[in-house]
């Protein structure tokens, strides 16, 4: 016998493993209670081998005992907010989890983003039973991030950290929102985005001071991210740095200087671009006999950008260039020209696509009411009548809106930007719209994309008896209509779901 | 009968993707010929066909017909079909479409052939003697078999553990086929269970080793098993049933009832092989009993889905002789399950204890347990008010809902108890019961 004692276990696994034609457990150095079970075993040695483990395997599986724990995971917060009922609870999980069964990739987080404001505004939190899956949903779709951790409230915040993969979701340990210096010297990238934001609005001199002071030690991408914040700070040491951004060692910074320049009308970028376009562009009479009957624009763009192009952002092809620099110039440019009469002049065939193009950028850049409502009423820019006619006031968007989704049923605009029109549409719809939407989804189904949004805002924001007419209408349409339609059903019967679960307050 | 809940409803769906799919056509438009009685609801669902799907519940069962080739059961158009009568837009209607009428006559035919099927068979004539003939054949096939076992088991452990992770599947599936022959599907299937072990990573030697020696174990108690059937019949039946004997149905229906109020803890869906699923369902009853239901269905057939976890059923049921599988027979009413009573770690283990004492091949076993997930290291596990812990399965998921739903307390968590440790099966909240 030898003198010390062994572990039964690991002897067996041991000579189990070799073999015991090759090596023998020795019950004599176990203890009790395996050693005098074992070393009573009759038969050979790998029947006595497999009776004790039999023993030793039960003895481990009945004798187990509890353990110790290390870190507990703590307590939750207590919240004032009561969760929203089980069947909210179903709703939100089976939309995360649906899978194939949604009409779209993007319905979940719809759908999701739709509940979770409701269960906010009735002063309700997200059910405990659905909160892993709204975590790891909004870890995928940032868009709806915020909405989900509003609405998951301080449980949802407290289960967030407790998970590697959500922890990006709720930042532990980063400085509140407010505009204290904290969240611009502590904060993440996005935080000072936010930050710069806020500020910029009360005391712009404290928000430019911020970012002079740490301009030089920032990263190209951080540079480059707040430019486009700089844009509408006023002043002229804003302006001074966007104009010595332009000379910045990376492409992204000269890039975003230059577009956040073009919106200042003020700046010595506005005023080169402006003689830019007295240099390119002039205006040729055209005289029938002696009698003035026209006028069209002369376009002569240099074959090569100089050095004032290039240092502007002012490259590439020819009507690249032509269409940046239109776009660059304040729309003011244009008075020696006409005006916005320029719109309606008569243009060199060669130009007329990166004019009409540059100007469009321009006018929606300055929101210029009165050059869009000449563009759109102006033949050769119908089929920007959509992006256009976001700049009008509601009373004038509806009736242009029906007018240019009823022309996408007969090949006349762009599917895309009407259904961002849509999109941005306020609600209720009237029921003509509606058909025309129907019948414009049903005619451009080619390209479905855009059409989930405006199918999201109507199932969103239309009035509940919309219903039964979609429920009717979806059956006679085609197949990648219908999954169209079926997102606002989707939308529009949760909707009524959500009038009898969380009644608003 | 009352129309159900929406939950209800949606509990009885195979997967949450069929709930999605059904809510989505409960709201669409293309139903026609809709209807319901107190007992049945029926309606036609427009498919991508000509002809529209015919749908008909049978809602005593609940039962399910549909023309509809989806091998999900019950189908997204039985289920939203229920879900249209459960929110009150099915009309009453007392006739019944022929369709309709002819399935459920069918369903009454053989229910009613089904109650009588055990009064014919207790009266009419009973061939003891070819009945013992053949049990009797049985059991000589399945002693030999286990002696063969026995032999390949001790050669195993003769020869050593350490080449078998080279041997792959066929050495298992071998022996397994071997038993199968014999007429063992219990050891067979077990043996199946081992072939991925020397394969599953570290300390493979002490899994593999323990499984093996519980197999040498059941082949002794087997051998045993004469002097067991007058000793200690429960345990016979135990080594019966973990062999695979067969145990007829109508044998257990006609032991005498438990009769009580039985909640449905938890429902767990398995495929055993590329053609089977099973269903097993944990039932609680108000009077202390568990018992297990367990159902079979070939792939694509419906498994049973008359048990609905967070209802409890006032019912009978009958064991099975090893006092832990059970069948349901006569039902009566239905209602909100019965909050469980949880235990302590300490008692859990107890609990587990006490059965390995009378089933030491058991490897799962269902706990109430107060508890909250912790950290033991890198590992989860489920404390306790005093901090004492269930160690996690290894490898599984982290519990993440039961930290949601706990918020840090403990709270009644039904635990499985598993050779490698415990896994959650439910959560019990103010609101019911939550599925892990």
């Amino acid at each position: 016998m030898s003198g010390q004692r062994r572990d039964p276990w690991e002897d067996l696994v041991g000579a189990a493993m070799q073999g015991t034609a090759r090596r023998e457990p020795d019950p004599t150095a176990w203890g009790p209670p395996l050693g005098g079970l074992a070393t009573s075993l009759r038969g050979d040695p790998a029947e006595r081998l497999l009776a004790a483990a039999a023993a030793a395997t039960t003895l481990h599986r009945a004798g187990a005992m509890p353990v110790s724990v290390t870190d507990s995971i703590g307590f939750a917060p207590v919240d004032e907010r009561q969760p929203a009922s089980p069947r909210i609870a179903s709703l939100l999980t089976a939309a995360a989890t649906g899978g194939r069964d949604q009409p779209d990739t993007q319905t979940p987080q719809v759908i999701v983003g739709l509940i979770v404001d409701r269960i906010t505004a009735a002063g309700r939190r997200i059910p405990d039973a659905a909160l892993p899956a709204m975590l790891t949903l909004a870890t995928r779709r940032p868009p709806i991030a915020g909405q989900v951790i509003a609405a998951a409230g301080a449980r949802g915040r407290w289960l967030a950290e407790l998970n590697p993969d959500w922890t990006t979701l709720v930042e532990p340990g980063r400085p509140p929102l407010d505009d204290s210096d904290e969240a611009w010297t502590h904060g993440t990238p996005a935080m000072r985005r936010v930050w710069l934001t806020q500020v910029a609005d009360a005391d712009p001199r404290r928000a430019l001071a911020a970012v002079e002071s740490d301009w030089r030690s920032m990263k190209a991408d951080e540079r480059a991210g707040l430019i486009p914040l700089l844009a509408v700070v006023p002043g002229e040491r804003t302006a001074d740095l966007l104009e010595r951004s332009l000379d910045d060692r990376a492409g992204a910074v000269r890039t975003a200087a230059a577009r956040a320049l073009a919106r200042r009308l003020d700046s010595p970028y506005a005023q080169r671009a402006r003689e830019r376009l007295h240099r390119w562009i002039s205006v040729r009479r055209t005289l029938t006999g002696r009698t003035l009957t026209g006028r069209t624009l002369r376009v002569a763009v240099p074959p090569q950008p100089d050095d004032v192009d290039r240092r502007d952002q002012i490259v590439g092809r020819v009507p690249l260039r032509l269409r940046t620099a239109v776009a660059a110039a304040p729309l003011a440019a244009w008075d020696e020209f006409g005006g916005s009469r320029v719109l309606t002049m008569g243009l060199p065939d060669e130009d007329k696509v990166a004019l009409h193009d540059g100007w469009i950028d321009r006018i929606l850049l300055e929101r210029d009411l009165d050059w869009a409502r000449v563009a759109i009423g102006s033949s050769p820019f119908a089929d920007a009548g959509a992006r256009l006619a976001a700049l009008l006031p509601p009373a004038e968007v509806m009736p242009l809106a029906l007018r240019v989704t009823r022309d996408l049923r007969r090949g006349i605009g762009d599917p895309v930007a009407t259904a961002r029109l849509l999109a941005g549409l306020q609600h209720p719809w009237p029921a003509d719209l509606i058909d025309a939407w129907l019948a414009a989804v049903t005619a451009t189904t080619a390209t479905p994309a855009p059409w989930f949004d405006v199918a999201s805002t109507v199932g969103l924001h239309q009035p509940l008896p919309l219903l039964p007419y979609l429920r009717d209408t979806h059956p006679i349409l085609p197949i990648p209509a219908q999954r169209v339609v079926e997102r606002a059903i989707t939308l529009l019967t949760i909707r009524e779901t959500l009038d009898e679960e969380l009644p608003a307050p | 009968m009352s129309r159900w809940g929406v939950t209800k409803v949606e509990a009885l769906a195979p997967d949450a993707a069929s709930v999605t799919a059904a809510r989505k056509l409960a709201v669409a438009a293309g139903w026609s010929g809709e209807g319901c009685t107190a007992t049945a609801a029926w309606g036609l669902a427009k498919g991508s066909g000509k002809q529209a799907y015919r749908t008909v519940v049978d809602l005593t069962g609940p039962a399910y017909s549909c023309s509809c080739p989806s091998r999900k059961f019950p189908c997204k158009h039985a289920l939203g079909l229920l879900l249209r009568w459960a929110e009150g837009r099915v009309p009453d209607d007392e006739e019944l479409p022929e369709h309709a009428d002819q399935w459920l006559a069918a369903r009454r035919t053989r229910a009613e052939a089904r109650a009588e099927k055990p009064t014919r068979e207790r009266t009419g004539p009973v061939d003891t003697e070819a009945a013992a003939k053949r049990a009797a054949q049985r059991a000589e096939r399945v002693a030999s078999g286990m002696d063969e076992l026995d032999r390949w088991l001790t050669d195993q452990v003769r020869n050593g553990l350490a080449g078998l992770p080279a041997q792959g599947y066929p050495h298992w599936d071998a022996i397994a086929a071997r038993m199968v022959d014999a007429q063992a599907p219990g050891v067979a299937r077990r043996l199946r269970d081992l072939a991925g072990v020397p394969v599953s990573g570290p300390a493979w030697p002490e899994r593999l080793l323990a499984e093996l020696a519980l197999l040498r174990l059941l082949i002794a108690a087997h051998r045993q098993l004469p002097e067991l059937d007058s000793a200690d019949s429960t345990l016979a039946a135990v080594v019966r049933d973990r062999v695979g004997y067969p145990v007829a149905k109508d044998s257990v229906l006609a032991t005498d009832p438990v009769a009580d109020i039985w909640s449905v803890d938890a429902v767990r869906d398995e495929d055993l092989d590329p053609s089977l699923r099973s269903r097993t369902v944990w039932l609680r009853g108000r009077l202390g009993r568990a018992a297990v239901v367990v159902s079979f269905a070939a792939m694509g057939a419906p498994l049973d889905a008359t048990l609905i976890p967070g209802r409890a059923i006032d019912a009978d049921v009958h064991f099975y002789p090893n006092g832990n599988r059970a069948l349901v027979g006569a039902r009566r009413t239905e209602t909100a399950a019965v909050p469980p009573e949880p235990v302590d770690t300490a008692q859990a283990l107890d609990r587990v204890a006490f059965r390995l004492a009378a089933d030491p091949w058991c490897r799962s076993l269902p706990v109430w347990v107060d508890t909250v997930p912790a950290r033991r290291g890198q590992d989860w596990v489920y404390a306790d008010r005093s901090g004492a812990a269930l160690p996690a399965r290894p490898r599984a998921a982290a519990p993440w809902l039961g930290c949601a739903l706990s918020g840090g307390e403990p709270i009644p968590t039904l635990l499985e108890w598993g050779p490698l440790g415990w896994r959650p099966l439910a959560y019990w909240t103010p609101t019911g019961p939550v599925a892990a």
